[in-house]
């Protein structure tokens, strides 16, 4: 019985305090009666100050004191301070909690989806109706709180000194008493960062923003299976230089929606019949109209459409003959090598053939290869063509990828559709990689489901520019009874629009993968407005990397069969163009001295797009950028700055050197007479050094050691040293490593004996380090036993381990960006090496 | 002489008799006759004027049920309504009721390789393999309605 007593006794004591340390470690707030998670970020804390500070004092006294930490100031009465782990973080809340200007000192909360939730000394809350004013003094006198302010629907009050908002708001709201009580959180609510356009019809544009909306036939999509341009076009809405070649049925003169100052008419870019010098569509034909419009329509000009990339060029070259009969094939190579001789720099081609062959038509497949490989110059460089095709519209639902579409060309884009819900539209290539055709789907952008005898109330329905006082395609020439004229066209073949300014000028009536292919060579253009400087390849690999892998379908090594790599995404494809031709620089080459004003380069106009400076380790940056080294640090930092989107944030970094050159020197410190040792510093690209001075005392100079070298190659002759003095703007380092020499002949042969290689490096998540020794030294020695050791610029050790391997791979995803310094040690001799961290 | 002459006879016969052989129907350099229907149409060899001479015509065969293509089909045999033609974008046949009202007995032999024709078309046509297949495709030799 005592026994039993006991072990319940136990029970209960265990229960109690596991009960404890869950209510330590759940937090989280009420929205009303709901509890809220919130995760506890473990290396930051908030300190808010009783009253409004100086932030430039107060954080140049918290830099003096705590220099490790770094600093996020949200208003001038709280800063995030953020440390190195969470025992420093508890260590320097109990040291802020006691300072008398501080009234609090909390942890910082995010939600689940990452955002930060700012608890400081403040909660709002409301009494519920018919709690009396007296009772509520009561109440909140019991809490120790004052009232600050009395917003009509809520009050705002400050809890005391050293208390925890948190719990005193969850407690009010336990009580009963209120309606509502959480902290007065401190969240950045970032804004849609999204354009929305006044044109017409841009509310039946689902291809490139669907909300769901109901726009033609009674149809509506699933919001956001669309290429998410408004969240693009808060980037930018693309530059005037960039040029579009269309290869198609020509394009409309000063068409409402696409004015001749957007379009490049060249002589002889109609390689059809008519006036040689004239693209312009003849009678019905619309369809080069319909993809021009789609990639550069005006936009936010109260009518029609709204184009991809709005402020783009279109290139229009007719290959297509009044009666809709394309041009033979030399005059199809004829006009893709007029594109790439004229400038284009992407060629959008709507056509082709429904044959499997890749090499049909080898006229028409050396004149892509050429543009892909030939065209688009700048500055004396190639970047090449990016040339984009239509998959092709088959009559099943498992049809082939068509002719030109499936070219064995690097680069080139073969662009399948799909549908208002991210699905496989039925006409669209299914692709197969056991052909032998290249029947693969590069990827998919929305357009019109299915035609009318594949899924029944399907027809085309994406919306674009038409031919300006002509039937064109509106109304699109639909029957109930095929072939019968004389039939009164239905609902879905009614005239689309037949309301708004010009509006036989637009149709909601095109699709096809000829739909889906100028909406990827929109994004194209808007990616090369952002950053001309791509490759084709690399368009492609951006476009097809961040396409979104959508409709439930299986992606093998990120491809699908029905999607290709999936349905391409402007927003995405938009950030990571613009995340590589962003830079930070300053007037010194990224070095820092005291304190210098770095910018960001390349960045889109919309700077509410931009977010925060952050600096790395010796450094503290403004929010203008200006960056100030701190306690004479000399050594390898980093600057970053956030780039904020409405799909997502971005990170610019760049690698900054601080204060003087530290002038390491690596090489073996174990050397043999008789053989050349090479030893080198840190490169000037890193530290700006412009001056060095090699000393070597007891060998020879044989190589480099001159002012302007950053290695020096050595003929020894006994034991000695070298020192090096390296200056670069911010002054002079200096520094010595000493070398044994081994007289006693044994190490003839052998340069070094044991040689050490790293690599990749620089690295980000894994490095490699080879040891390989010579052989007939593990034969005299046996294994050989090596000590690996890593510190970082502080000479703190980071890493460290012994190994008889001849080959190691060590993690660095957990070391932060910087220079760190490698040292193999054995009976062989002991080499350093400098390792970059870059991630 | 004689035994030549005999080879050359069963040669001729055997080359004859193989125009016929179903087995062997792209025969490039055979001629064949037979009855057809006109029925549909190429949608990317010029639909914009389908009664102006480069469209091409699928015909088809009720002798051995196949469907061929012809891209040399001569003005003036039937004036097609135009109405037939409205729906080409994603359907280049004609309606069924009228599957049997332009018969055509035509002469005709199978396309060569280097007479093969591909029609390069606007990407919002539906393509059907009918009109980029070799087998399909004939050259009419004689057209009578």
């Amino acid at each position: 019985m005592k026994t039993k007593l006991y072990l319940l006794t136990a029970a209960i004591i265990v229960a109690f305090l596991f009960g404890f340390m869950f209510q330590e470690t759940e937090r989280f707030y009420y929205g009303f009666n709901e509890k809220i998670p919130l995760t506890e970020v473990e290396n930051k804390l908030v300190v808010r100050y009783s009253e409004s500070v100086n932030k430039d004092n107060t954080s140049s006294a918290l830099t003096r004191t705590y220099a490790t930490v770094h600093q996020t100031w949200k208003d001038n009465r709280t800063v995030v301070l953020s440390t190195g782990s969470k025992a420093d973080r508890n260590v320097l809340m109990e040291n802020l909690q006691s300072a008398p200007e501080v009234s609090s000192c909390q942890p910082m909360y995010t939600m689940n989806t990452g955002l930060e939730m700012i608890v400081t000394d403040e909660i709002v809350m409301k009494f519920k109706a018919h709690i009396r004013t007296e009772q509520q003094q009561e109440i909140n006198q019991k809490f120790g709180v004052t009232q600050v302010k009395d917003g009509e629907t809520y009050l705002l009050l400050r809890v005391p000194k050293g208390s925890d908002a948190l719990t005193i708001a969850n407690q009010y709201q336990e009580s009963g008493y209120v309606d509502f009580s959480h902290p007065n959180f401190i969240v950045k609510f970032d804004m849609h960062q999204q354009v929305i356009p006044n044109d017409t019809y841009f509310g039946n544009q689902f291809t490139v923003h669907n909300t769901g909306q109901v726009f033609n036939d009674g149809h509506f999509g699933t919001p956001d299976a669309d290429i998410d341009a408004p969240e693009a076009w808060a980037m930018t809405t693309g530059v005037n230089n960039i040029l579009v070649a269309v290869l198609d049925q020509g394009v409309s003169p000063n068409h409402p929606d696409l004015p001749n100052a957007r379009q490049v008419r060249l002589n002889g870019s109609n390689f059809a019949d008519g006036n040689p010098n004239d693209p312009s569509p003849t009678g019905n034909t619309n369809h080069g109209n319909a993809c021009a419009g789609v990639i550069a329509a005006t936009q936010n000009n109260n009518e029609g459409i709204a184009g991809i990339c709005p402020n783009c060029r279109i290139m229009p070259i007719r290959i297509f003959d009044s009666f809709e009969n394309a041009i033979p094939e030399t005059r199809l190579a004829d006009a893709i090598n007029f594109a790439r001789n004229n400038g284009a720099d992407i060629i959008s081609n709507s056509w082709g053939a429904a044959v499997a062959n890749p090499n049909f038509s080898p006229l028409i497949v050396t004149a892509i290869q050429t543009a892909t490989t030939q065209g688009r110059v700048i500055n004396g460089v190639a970047r090449g063509c990016v040339v984009l095709f239509s998959a092709g519209n088959n009559p099943t639902n498992n049809g082939i990828v068509h002719f030109p579409a499936n070219v064995n060309i690097p680069g080139v884009l073969t662009v399948g559709a799909s549908d208002r819900d991210d699905l496989k539209s039925f006409y669209s290539p299914l692709g197969n990689p056991a052909s032998p055709n290249n029947q693969l789907l590069d990827v998919t952008a929305p357009s019109h489901r299915a035609y009318p005898f594949q899924v029944a109330g399907e027809t085309l329905e994406a919306w674009t520019i038409d031919v300006p006082n002509n039937a064109g395609y509106n109304p699109w020439p639909q029957f109930t009874s095929l072939g019968n004229a004389s039939v009164v066209p239905p609902a879905i073949g009614e005239q689309l629009p037949n309301v708004g300014i010009n509006f036989q000028s637009y149709t909601g009536r095109f699709g096809g993968t000829s739909h889906s292919c100028p909406v990827v060579a929109g994004i194209a253009a808007l990616m090369l407005s952002a950053n001309p400087n791509l490759t084709q390849q690399q368009v492609f690999n951006i476009i097809t990397n961040t396409a979104n892998q959508v409709g439930g379908y299986v992606y093998t090594n990120g491809r699908s069969n029905e999607l290709g790599f999936g349905r391409a995404n402007a927003c995405q494809a938009l950030r990571e163009a613009f995340r590589l031709a962003m830079t930070i620089t300053n007037n010194t080459n990224g070095l820092v001295c005291s304190n210098t004003t770095f910018s960001l380069q390349n960045a889109p106009a919309n700077g509410g797009l931009l977010g925060n400076w952050s600096s790395g380790t010796g450094l503290s940056i403004n929010n203008s950028g200006v960056a100030t080294r701190i306690n004479n640090y000399d050594g390898l930092s980093s600057i970053s700055r956030s780039f904020n989107t409405g799909c997502g944030n971005s990170q610019i970094s760049a690698l900054i050197w601080v204060g003087r050159p530290i002038s390491s020197i690596s090489g073996t410190s174990y050397a043999y007479p008789g053989q050349l040792y090479t030893y080198s510093t840190i490169s000037p690209s890193l530290n700006g050094a412009f001056n060095f001075d090699w000393n070597v005392v007891g060998g020879t100079i044989y190589g480099g050691g001159g002012p302007s070298d950053s290695f020096v190659t050595v003929f020894w002759n006994e034991s000695g040293y070298i020192t090096l003095t390296s200056e670069n703007l911010c002054g002079t380092s200096e520094g010595t490593l000493e070398v044994t020499v081994d007289l006693g002949g044994g190490g003839g042969g052998c340069d070094p004996c044991q040689r050490v290689q790293i690599y990749p490096n620089p690295t980000s998540n894994e490095l490699t380090i080879t040891l390989n020794s010579e052989p007939s030294k593990i034969k005299e020695s046996g294994d050989i036993v090596s000590q690996i050791s890593i510190r970082d610029n502080s000479q703190n050790l980071v890493y460290s381990t012994t190994t008889k391997n001849s080959s190691i791979k060590i993690s660095t995803v957990d070391f932060p960006d910087g220079l760190f310094y490698l040292k193999v040690s054995s009976t062989l001799g002991t080499e350093t090496k400098h390792i970059l961290i870059k991630h | 002489m004689k035994t030549l002459i005999f080879g050359l006879l069963v040669l001729v016969i055997f080359s004859v008799n193989s125009c016929h052989d179903k087995d062997a129907p792209t025969c490039a350099t055979c001629e064949n006759f037979s009855d057809g229907y006109v029925i549909g149409f190429d949608p990317c060899s010029g639909v914009g004027n389908p009664n102006g001479g480069t469209l091409g015509f699928a015909i088809y065969l009720p002798i051995n049920g196949d469907t061929v293509v012809a891209y040399n089909f001569p003005t003036g045999i039937y004036d097609f309504p135009l109405g037939y033609f409205g729906n080409y974008k994603y359907y280049p046949f004609f309606p069924e009721e009228a599957r049997e009202d332009f018969p055509v007995k035509i002469k005709y032999r199978y396309a060569k390789k280097e007479e093969f024709s591909v029609k390069f078309c606007t990407g919002d046509i539906v393509s059907y393999p009918l009109f980029s297949n070799i087998e399909s495709q004939i050259i009419l030799l004689s057209i009578t309605k």
